[in-house]
């Protein structure tokens, strides 16, 4: 069986390379400018983040090398033919709700929020669509606002 | 010497008003537990004042109720929507999920009522006669006994890596690099936080988990254009029910998970999510098919869920005996016993009998309403899985939204629970396991604090912890139980390889 490097395995080795670039490099930040000598704290905060970034750089390295197993490739390569970019869309309207939230508030921003994912996942027609997100933003309103009495986040348009 | 014993606090805890006390808590757990974000800490904190108004053996059975309400109610979530109500409830839905897609979501959830209330009646059982005489186990453990505990813990990663070891390994290298995140847990110091006041926080468990096992699950399916959980017809209540071998197969590893959770609850920070891990690895070891395991083996649910209760419940007998809360909820149970003048101790069971028992007899209520609560509603509950996908998927981005801000009301934990949802569908994408970086992210904290005081206690010396007893014990067994594994793991691929083999000659 020929193994192969896969593009993600080494994806994910660049990125351990980095965090631990970035470990080292805090370390020692803490060594030189905040930690102060002779204290009871033989390891230190420094001294485990860099270990940490050792460890993520030997696997990193690891990565690199040992490669995965090609009939795992082809098998997800199979299932992932039948996937579609719908999944991008919604994430992308959920995204935009997080920010929305802090503008126009939670109760509005959430009514905005299910009419657009409703529409995004193959919506029926917009009457039914919008009698659904009014049903469901009521039904979280009630649920989280009203009983559970949650701090929600205030816009500066509407509360 | 007070005569007042278990019976006693039976009939004491069966009064009207107590009862009413026991299914307010429990109802409200229920919901907390299926609320992400929403933890048994955070209302338990909220129902504090309430608690001063009560008398101590009320204020204790309300708060007690939430506390294993909540640890019931966040499975639900797990199995129907693998969004885990509870960290605790994360590896519920390993098994949990898939087993809602196979149209088995009523047996999973019943396993589940079933599973935390043989933990609960055996928890109870275990504080009232061992925890007198066991609680001073906890008193054993230094610095040094956790970070052999810890190595121990973390030999888990073999049961959870999945296909590749090293990815596995580099997972748990993840999560431990983000809980490394933040202010260091000893002394404060700001760490990767490249001066930014929010990450100066670190990230939330909740934030991080929601994102990896919730968004990240709804993003994969929408993207397989799932019309539903499941595609089938669901039969009336009484088949939901699990029966026969199942039921079997449910109950011998709810009893399982209740040992391991119960013996390890009484150790100071061996949270119900430690022990659920822990537990389900257990399962998996000593299964004669493990590869059933993640795709809807119903040990799989029965043990964590077991062994999440069965630590909630022993994380009483060192609260009450010793006076040593071993999780945040126990944190605020001892403040409600504290503001009513009641110091919990040695002498706890002497001096104070008819609170000690009365709360012990309480617990025996509580699992008992909760499992009245919620064996009828499992019907209820398993239609959620026929609901179409894009309702429901809004519906769940929502909630996983909502459970990210709440724990620390703050919108950066949001946008963290986004860019872990993204990380999550790729996860699911490449076959990535997640269950390591959730169990690195968790072990992380206690790794650091114990592997850090060790060395200051003994001036830089590892080789301390060759001096301790419970240490060697702790990290013998690792020892063993990772080469058994690795051994195993390798005759398992051999014999793949000569399957493969055989079949393509054939």
């Amino acid at each position: 069986m020929a193994r192969v490097a896969s593009p993600a395995s080494l994806g994910l080795g660049i990125v351990f390379l980095a965090l631990g670039a970035l470990s080292i490099a805090d370390a020692n930040r803490i060594t030189n400018h905040v930690r102060k000598p002779g204290t009871f704290d033989v390891l230190g905060p420094d001294g485990y983040i860099f270990y940490v970034g050792i460890l993520l750089i030997v696997l990193a390295g690891i990565l690199g090398f040992v490669s995965l197993r090609q009939e795992a490739q082809q098998s997800r390569q199979c299932a992932q033919s039948a996937r579609s970019h719908v999944y991008l869309l919604i994430f992308a309207v959920t995204a935009l709700y997080a920010a929305l939230i802090p503008i126009v508030g939670y109760t509005a921003a959430t009514a905005l929020y299910f009419i657009s994912a409703l529409r995004v996942l193959g919506g029926r027609t917009w009457p039914a669509d919008l009698s659904s997100a009014m049903i469901l933003t009521i039904m979280f309103y009630t649920a989280f606002v009203y009983f559970a009495d949650l701090p929600m986040p205030r816009g500066w348009l509407f509360d | 010497m007070s005569s007042f014993g278990l019976l006693d606090g039976l009939i004491a805890s069966l009064s009207l008003i107590n009862l009413f006390y026991a299914a307010a808590g429990c109802l409200l757990g229920t919901l907390v537990g299926i609320l992400p974000g929403l933890g048994p800490s955070s209302a338990m904190a909220i129902l504090l004042p309430v608690a001063v108004f009560l008398s101590p053996e009320q204020s204790i059975i309300l708060l007690g109720g939430v506390y294993y309400g909540s640890m019931y109610g966040g499975s639900t979530t797990a199995i129907l929507m693998n969004i885990p109500g509870e960290v605790a409830s994360s590896v519920t839905a390993l098994d949990g999920y898939p087993m809602c897609r196979q149209g088995r979501a009523g047996q999973a959830l019943a396993i589940a009522a079933i599973g935390s209330f043989i933990a609960g009646i055996c928890g109870t059982i275990a504080v009232a006669y061992l925890g007198p005489l066991i609680g001073e186990v906890a008193l054993a453990f230094g610095p040094a006994e956790y970070f052999g505990l810890v190595v121990f813990s973390m030999t888990a990663l073999v049961s959870f890596a999945g296909r590749s070891m090293l990815l596995g390994l580099c997972m748990a290298m993840l999560g431990i690099w983000l809980a490394g995140l933040g202010s260091d847990p000893l002394t404060g110091t700001a760490r990767l936080s490249f001066g930014s006041m929010e990450l100066r926080k670190g990230f939330d468990v909740v934030a991080v988990m929601v994102g990896i096992f919730g968004i990240g699950e709804v993003l994969f399916n929408i993207g397989q254009r799932i019309e539903k959980t499941y595609e089938g017809r669901l039969g009336s209540w009484l088949s939901m029910l699990p029966r026969g071998a199942e039921l079997r197969a449910g109950l011998a590893a709810s009893g399982r998970g209740t040992l391991v959770g119960g013996a390890l609850g009484l150790i100071p920070g061996m949270v119900p999510a430690l022990t659920a891990y822990l537990a389900y690895d257990v399962e998996k070891r000593i299964s004669r098919q493990p590869e059933r395991f993640g795709k809807g083996a119903i040990e799989g649910v029965a043990a964590p869920e077991a062994a999440n209760n069965a630590t909630a419940m022993s994380g009483f007998i060192p609260l009450l005996s010793l006076g040593i809360p071993t999780s945040p909820a126990l944190v605020i149970v001892l403040g409600a016993l504290i503001m009513n003048g009641v110091t919990p101790g040695p002498t706890m069971f002497t001096h104070h009998a008819p609170l000690a028992y009365t709360v012990v007899a309480s617990m025996f209520i509580c699992n008992g309403m909760l499992l009245i609560l919620n064996l009828p509603l499992v019907g209820i509950w398993a239609r959620v899985s026929v609901i179409p996908y894009r309702i429901l998927a809004p519906v769940i981005l929502a909630v996983c939204l909502l459970g990210a801000y709440a724990p620390r009301n703050t919108m950066t934990d949001v946008a963290v629970a986004l860019a872990a949802g993204l990380f999550g569908y790729l996860m699911r994408r490449l076959d990535w396991p997640m269950a390591p970086l959730l169990l690195g992210f968790l072990l992380a904290p206690m790794f650091e604090s114990s592997l850090r005081q060790t060395l200051s206690i003994s001036g830089g010396s590892i080789s301390v912890v060759l001096e301790r007893p419970i240490t060697i014990s702790f990290l013998c067994a690792a020892a063993i139980v990772l080469s058994v594994s690795l051994y195993l793991r390798y005759r398992a691929h051999v014999a793949a390889q000569f399957m493969t083999k055989g079949t393509n000659e054939i």
